[in-house]
């Protein structure tokens, strides 16, 4: 199926969404969506598995937060919160490209949980356990309709400037990384340079998700800044499919729509959460994306049929 | 050309395809839920039905249950719908579940959860909505510092409850000169000590040290040689659930208890105490906001109707409180005659009179629900009537919290 096909799918449902269901879902789909995409940045393209992208989510929506609290415009909160969550990514992305593989995961969750800590401990500054309460939205958006106006624009936004990134050549480069990091070194690319990069960019999107995020509800719950936030950003990154761009979008839909739907109607429905994890893992690696595909590609040879 | 024209036109039409097709896999997964009708009101109870909290969210709605059949699902004239939603006893996934609520369900109100982290989510959702909302109970700053017109809170201040478990701990030890902390590390073990060290004085009590263990704790004997070191005359626990049983089950191993006592400062009663050893619970002062033996008309049909729901075992905190948040919701809806959250509100403030833990206040001033905190000690196992029979209440404590610790500034307009 084509990205651009994805890409309209994805359109008709930033459009018709808010009309058959609470925009708050909606919107946080979306909020989560460029979370997912900016994961897939380094799963999918460069082959780094992250478990510690609710750090950069949360400091992200903290800083947006705080500022916001203290009257900032809404043009200085978000690139400032951006602009702390790149900066911040750099230096533990130093520190997290040094190694590879298993190590490379327990050093993003150990900065992640260090992270948490501070948030968790600093109850002046962040309101600890209880969250950061009280952050207004600028007039403008005080209006559920316009801020999911708003926040579809950002969404449509980070998608563009991410499709352009995975798309030049450092995108490629990075595929190649992912590939076969030896030979991408031998021909002469700074590999740990690349991965930095990569972890940069995917960070630095989190953390502008997590910026509008902190506007949604007018909190920063603790918990968003907790591993197991990372863990859901992964789950939504695989169960949309890490082979297509578009993917994790449907993955954060997807997942926030079971768990609104299935805890509706069962109490044990986390259980079918992991059914689902496994189902995807073992049968299904492309994700949503490839189920959409094979109906699609099943429908297409069925009337091309003589 | 014409095969330009027609690569043209299949392009559009697949384009077209796939919007049809998004538009429709939408519309079938989204289907539209059904907003509330004019002769009902939707009061959303949002609890931990998954989460480290899982196993309280049943007995939680249990005890709403309970109070909803007594007026049979009916008030004011409306039909009352009733549907809940799981907190996780996470606070971004209660705030969104209570804002999906309000938006696809017409909730007017709500009770719960059972966390304060979470609670202090839902208030501000409540607050944004305009949806009246009441805490079981947990963090002061619902009635403290982030009080709004919108929110009450059923359990006692923690002033409250840390005063009465000073007194009756120095009532029935009038020797005891010293006791030790164990506070759980988050924001509300830190009030809970701060209260506790503030009024130690008072009943002639000196803190021999202090521990802070994060929350999940479960490996105390560090923390019970270093206090036993200082010879305290009680181990004063600010500590809830699987934390406070697996420190009272380790004291009693390490030979502290039964020998000098421990106290539970803020605990569940049952839904702990049946977790313990009858050994273990020997000489055990804990303070609850409810106890199945309160002695009011009230409290004996409750406990009635729900053993005769839990197959004999009597309620705990978390029915007490589902059921207390649910009888005081629909008493301010029954003053008003109306289902107005602001009109239910104002019926609210100021209210007083008798209920199933016995004589309560409304505080219009921060919307606290002053009323008795209870506290009980453990019996040795030959003096229980039956299993349940865990413990009598020794005293019971209304003292409100001093206005000039209370941080509720101004608690705004509708």
């Amino acid at each position: 199926m084509r990205d651009r096909n994805i890409f309209l799918i994805v359109l008709a449902f930033v459009v018709i969404g808010p009309f058959v269901q609470p925009k708050v879902i909606i919107t946080e789909m979306l909020i989560f969506g460029i979370v997912a995409v900016a994961n897939n940045i380094m799963i999918g393209y460069t082959g780094m598995l992250s478990f510690g992208q609710a750090m950069f989510f949360g400091i992200g929506a903290y800083v947006a937060g705080l500022l916001l609290k203290a009257g900032m415009p809404l043009i200085v909160a978000l690139p400032v919160g951006t602009l702390f969550v790149l900066v911040l990514s750099i230096a533990v992305g130093y520190f997290c490209v040094q190694r590879t593989g298993l190590y490379f995961i327990c050093i993003t969750f150990a900065f992640n949980q260090m992270f948490y800590f501070i948030a968790y401990s600093w109850t002046g500054l962040t309101g600890g356990e209880d969250g950061l309460p009280g952050i207004p939205r600028p007039s403008l958006l005080l209006d559920p309709v316009a801020f999911y106006v708003f926040v579809a624009v950002v969404f449509l936004a980070c998608l563009v400037a991410m499709k352009r990134i995975v798309d030049s050549p450092l995108g490629l480069i990075c595929q190649t990384i992912r590939e076969n990091p030896s030979r991408a070194a031998a021909v002469g690319y700074n590999v740990k340079l690349y991965k930095l990069t990569a972890f940069t960019i995917a960070s630095t999107f989190t953390g502008l998700a997590g910026t509008v995020y902190a506007m949604l509800y007018g909190i920063v719950p603790i918990d968003q800044i907790h591993w197991l936030k990372s863990g859901d950003f992964i789950f939504m990154t695989l169960l949309g499919g890490t082979g297509n761009f578009f993917g994790p979008i449907m993955g954060a839909v997807g997942y926030i729509w079971m768990s609104e739907t299935f805890s509706l109607y069962w109490a044990r429905w986390p259980l079918i959460m992991g059914i689902v994890f496994v189902v995807v893992v073992l049968y299904l690696r492309g994700g949503i994306v490839e189920l959409i595909g094979k109906v699609y590609g099943s429908i297409q040879r069925a009337r091309e049929a003589p | 050309m014409i095969s330009r024209l027609s690569e043209k036109l299949r392009s559009l039409r697949t384009m077209g395809l796939s919007m049809a097709g998004a538009a429709a896999l939408a519309t079938v997964m989204f289907l539209p839920t059904q907003s509330a009708a004019e002769e009902e009101v939707v009061i959303l109870g949002i609890w931990p039905i998954t989460g480290p909290y899982a196993d309280m969210g049943p007995l939680l709605d249990r005890g709403v249950e309970i109070a909803l059949e007594e007026v049979g699902y009916k008030v004011a004239g409306k039909k009352i719908k009733y549907i809940t939603r799981d907190s996780e006893t996470k606070a971004g996934t209660a705030a969104r579940r209570a804002q999906g609520a309000i938006d696809s369900e017409g909730v007017k109100f709500i009770i719960g959860p059972w966390s304060s982290g979470v609670a202090l989510a839902v208030t501000e959702v409540a607050k944004k909505n305009k949806v009246m909302y009441y805490f079981s109970g947990g963090t002061e700053d619902i009635t403290g510092k982030r009080c709004h017109k919108y929110a009450f809170m059923w359990a006692a201040n923690a002033w409250t409850a840390m005063d009465a478990n000073l007194k009756i701990f120095k009532k029935f030890n009038p020797d005891a000169k010293s006791i030790y902390l164990f506070v759980v590390d988050y924001a509300f073990g830190w009030t809970l000590q701060k209260y506790v060290e503030k009024l130690a004085p008072k009943y002639g009590l000196k803190i021999a040290g202090v521990d802070r263990h994060p929350l999940g704790h479960r490996e105390y004997s560090s923390f019970i040689t270093k206090a036993m070191a200082t010879k305290p005359d009680a181990v004063y626990m600010i500590n809830f659930g699987l934390d406070a049983i697996s420190a009272v089950r380790q004291l009693y191993n390490f030979g502290f208890t039964p020998k000098k006592p421990v106290i539970l400062s803020w605990s569940a009663g049952v839904e702990e105490l049946v977790q313990m050893d009858p050994a273990m619970r020997a000489n055990l002062q804990f303070g609850t906001n409810y106890y199945y033996t309160v002695d009011t008309p009230g409290n004996k049909s409750f406990v009635d109707a729900y053993k005769k729901k839990s197959g004999g075992i009597p309620p705990g905190y978390a029915p007490g409180a589902g059921y207390g948040l649910m009888k005081m919701t629909l008493l301010g809806m029954q003053k008003a005659n109306s289902t107005d959250p602001k009109k239910v509100i104002q019926a609210l403030e100021g209210l007083k009179g008798k209920n199933f833990v016995g004589d309560f206040a409304i505080n219009g001033r921060n919307h606290q629900t002053v009323r008795p905190y209870f506290v009980a000690r453990t019996k040795p196992e030959d003096k229980m009537a039956n299993k349940y029979d865990f413990a009598t209440i020794q005293d019971i404590s209304s003292t409100e919290q001093p206005r000039d610790l209370n941080q509720c500034q101004d608690i705004g307009g509708f």
